[in-house]
């Protein structure tokens, strides 16, 4: 539901955009399609700066600025906007038109190269990432959207990064750190801020990387619920021999590391990790 | 060579030896001041290449510093501040770096301190400081290595090896610098099979990173620890065996650090005098001086006990460790380690009970071989494991 259409329509008068269309919310941000003056569509995403984690958004804004590689989603124009006597934290993102992974994951039509290649593709913003010590930690079928024209995948929605280079700002005293639990590595689960680095993000990459390949979690075991995957992830429990089966007929085995309970067991360098998606 | 040694009190005469052939030595704050170090590294550098680490001592007990709080890194407040603060960590990483290139030296460890507990807060300040260290220093080609001081003890837990190893290992780093605090009393081996093998994984789990490993302080459990996957290991003359505790870090009482020791490969144990001796007379010539024991420092003390005008042998004994610790690295380098140090392992073992059947006693009572049983369990563990 749209709670802050007129909020956005008045952003996009004011500032001679169009307004096309809501695309969807999340946990604070609303997202909307809009027109720009020279007709290039992007993503206006709006948020209520007396409802949200400012700081949060800050940091996403922040860290979305010193990214400069095509597979992490652009920002053009960001900033705070009054209205009716209250504040509202928008920011510009350019507009993906590929759709999101978690249609194309829908199809059973994607050939395995194919998720090999966008895989890979996948590590390489990783890369970019670790290279800015930036911490992505909501990576999931969601938040990874296509550029069409060269069906590239790019991820998007950096609400939970983390800027290893500043405190964190997730409270010690909680027991689990953010992200989203079905795609989470342990140290996320159990808020073990200070294991939280790259390779964590490199555990949810093996995951939806995993899914798509198999259909399955790679902790998933017949007759367990999602909750109990959730759990044996977070308890550190052995990857399940029914996907380690599976992605063994592939002759894709090597992708089982990253999803290794333990950092120290996942790959320890991007050029380890992107040979993994080098051929079978 | 994959050996260092640590410098210690009068040790710089031993650098000139080159048949110790060591890749590099590690500095010691403790025992030397700023002043006397300059000197001695600006002397060094006119006449060898060997590389020199600064490995900062911080973590030494309060009373066992020696010089450490006389160098421009020491933080006067060491002993009152909180050690969570990253401005504080910020003075020392930035006083520490100054020094570093004014000593012109190769690679320095992190000063890491000796803390209450374990925990992430702890490792992760040590790992996140020692990132501002590498990157201050990234201009210079001194390489800055983590220090990952552990306590053995903990290692048996093979959760906390992998927590250690996922929490230091996570940061742009050149390397890591393993410091071992344990209880085993110094100059003593390593006798409990899980902490040794804890320690072996521990090294195995670093070693994923494909960065080097140099593990401190060691003395003949060296080989373990290169069985392991250390990339190097360093000793120094009194056979290091300085394992760090907040509690205790004391000179075995009533002295015997001044004895002259000699280290026999068959027996991968240090012996007197007198031991030597006993074996000669007991029939077992063929345990004195073999493999890397023998080298031109073991010849030299063979050939003073022949001799009318007898002389004490103490800086040969230290000589004569250190030549077997380098020569054995070396051996261990290149090849299937594990594989040799099972072999030296049994054979060890197997020696003792020679001597055991034959009634021939080393001279101190707890020199009797039974430490190679759990460092053979947990050599066995770790290539199972």
């Amino acid at each position: 539901m749209a709670l802050l259409q007129n909020v956005a329509n008045e952003y996009a008068g004011k500032n001679g955009y169009t307004m096309v269309n809501f695309i969807g919310n999340g946990a604070f941000k609303e997202v909307y399609r809009i027109s720009m003056k020279d007709g290039i569509t992007r993503v206006l995403k709006l948020s209520d700066a007396s409802k949200c984690n400012v700081d949060r958004t800050e940091r996403e804004i922040s860290s979305l600025l010193k990214c400069n590689d095509p597979r992490i989603a652009r920002v053009y124009e960001h900033g705070i906007f009054d209205y009716n006597r209250g504040k509202y934290i928008y920011f510009i993102e350019e507009y993906l038109d590929g759709g999101i992974l978690t249609a194309k994951m829908a199809s059973n039509k994607i050939p395995i190269e194919t998720i090999l290649t966008d895989g890979k593709e996948m590590v390489k913003a990783l890369a970019h990432l670790k290279e800015l010590n930036l911490v992505h930690r909501d990576i999931k079928p969601d938040n990874i959207m296509f550029r069409k024209e060269i069906n590239q995948p790019v991820f998007t929605d950096l609400g939970l990064v983390r800027d290893l280079k500043n405190i964190s700002l997730t409270p010690s005293r909680v027991d689990q750190g953010p992200g989203t639990p079905y795609y989470s590595a342990p140290e996320q689960l159990n808020n073990d801020k200070a294991m939280v680095d790259w390779r964590t993000d490199q555990f949810s990459i093996g995951v939806v990387v995993g899914i798509w390949l198999t259909g399955q979690h790679p902790f998933q075991s017949k007759g367990i619920s999602t909750y109990q995957v959730v759990e044996r992830v977070a308890n550190r429990e052995h990857i399940s021999t029914e996907f380690v089966q599976k992605i063994g007929k592939l002759g894709l085995s090597k992708i089982t590391q990253m999803v290794e309970p333990w950092p120290i067991r996942r790959y320890q360098s991007i050029e380890e990790l992107e040979m993994c998606f080098s051929g079978r | 060579m994959p050996a260092y040694m640590h410098m210690g009190h009068d040790t710089e005469n031993l650098i000139d030896e080159q048949a110790l052939a060591f890749q590099g030595i590690i500095l010691s704050p403790v025992n030397r001041e700023p002043e006397f170090l300059l000197k001695f590294m600006k002397k060094l550098r006119t006449k060898t290449t060997c590389e020199v680490i600064l490995d900062p001592q911080l973590y030494f007990p309060r009373g066992k510093r020696g010089c450490v709080n006389k160098q421009p890194y020491f933080p006067s407040d060491f002993e009152s501040v909180d050690v969570a603060s990253p401005a504080w960590w910020g003075h020392i990483v930035g006083s520490l770096a100054d020094y570093a290139i004014k000593l012109n030296i190769d690679l320095v460890a992190f000063p890491t301190i000796h803390p209450r507990i374990w925990d992430d807060g702890y490792f992760n300040t040590c790992v996140k400081s020692s990132n501002e260290l590498n990157k201050i220093l990234s201009k210079t080609s001194i390489k800055v290595f983590t220090t990952v001081l552990v306590n053995t003890s903990q290692l048996a837990d093979e959760k906390f090896v992998l927590w250690t190893a996922s929490l230091v290992t996570g940061q742009i780093t050149s390397g890591f610098y393993l410091v071992l605090s344990g209880d085993v009393d110094p100059r003593r081996e390593l006798n409990d099979s899980e902490e040794i093998l804890g320690i072996m994984r521990l090294i195995r789990e670093l070693r994923r990173t494909k960065l080097p490993v140099i593990v401190s302080h060691c003395a003949s459990d060296m080989i373990l620890f290169r069985a392991a996957g250390a990339t190097a290991c360093a000793t120094g003359k009194f056979f290091n065996l300085r394992r760090f505790t907040k509690s205790r870090y004391n000179e075995p009482d009533g002295g015997g650090g001044q004895l002259p020791y000699w280290f026999e490969h068959s027996l991968l144990s240090f012996i007197r005098e007198s031991d030597i001796l006993r074996l000669k007379q007991g029939g077992f010539d063929n345990l004195v001086c073999n493999g890397p024991s023998d080298n031109i420092w073991g010849k030299a003390i063979l050939d003073n006990f022949q001799k009318v005008s007898y002389k004490p042998w103490l800086g040969n004994g230290w000589r004569q460790y250190l030549a077997w610790f380098s020569k054995a690295s070396e051996e261990l380098d290149g090849n299937d380690a594990s594989v040799i140090v099972h072999d030296w392992l049994k054979a060890a073992e197997n020696n003792w009970i020679e001597l055991e059947d034959a009634e021939i006693l080393m001279e101190e009572p707890r020199n009797n071989g039974r430490w190679l049983r759990p460092w053979r369990q947990a050599l066995a563990k770790f290539l199972k494991s």
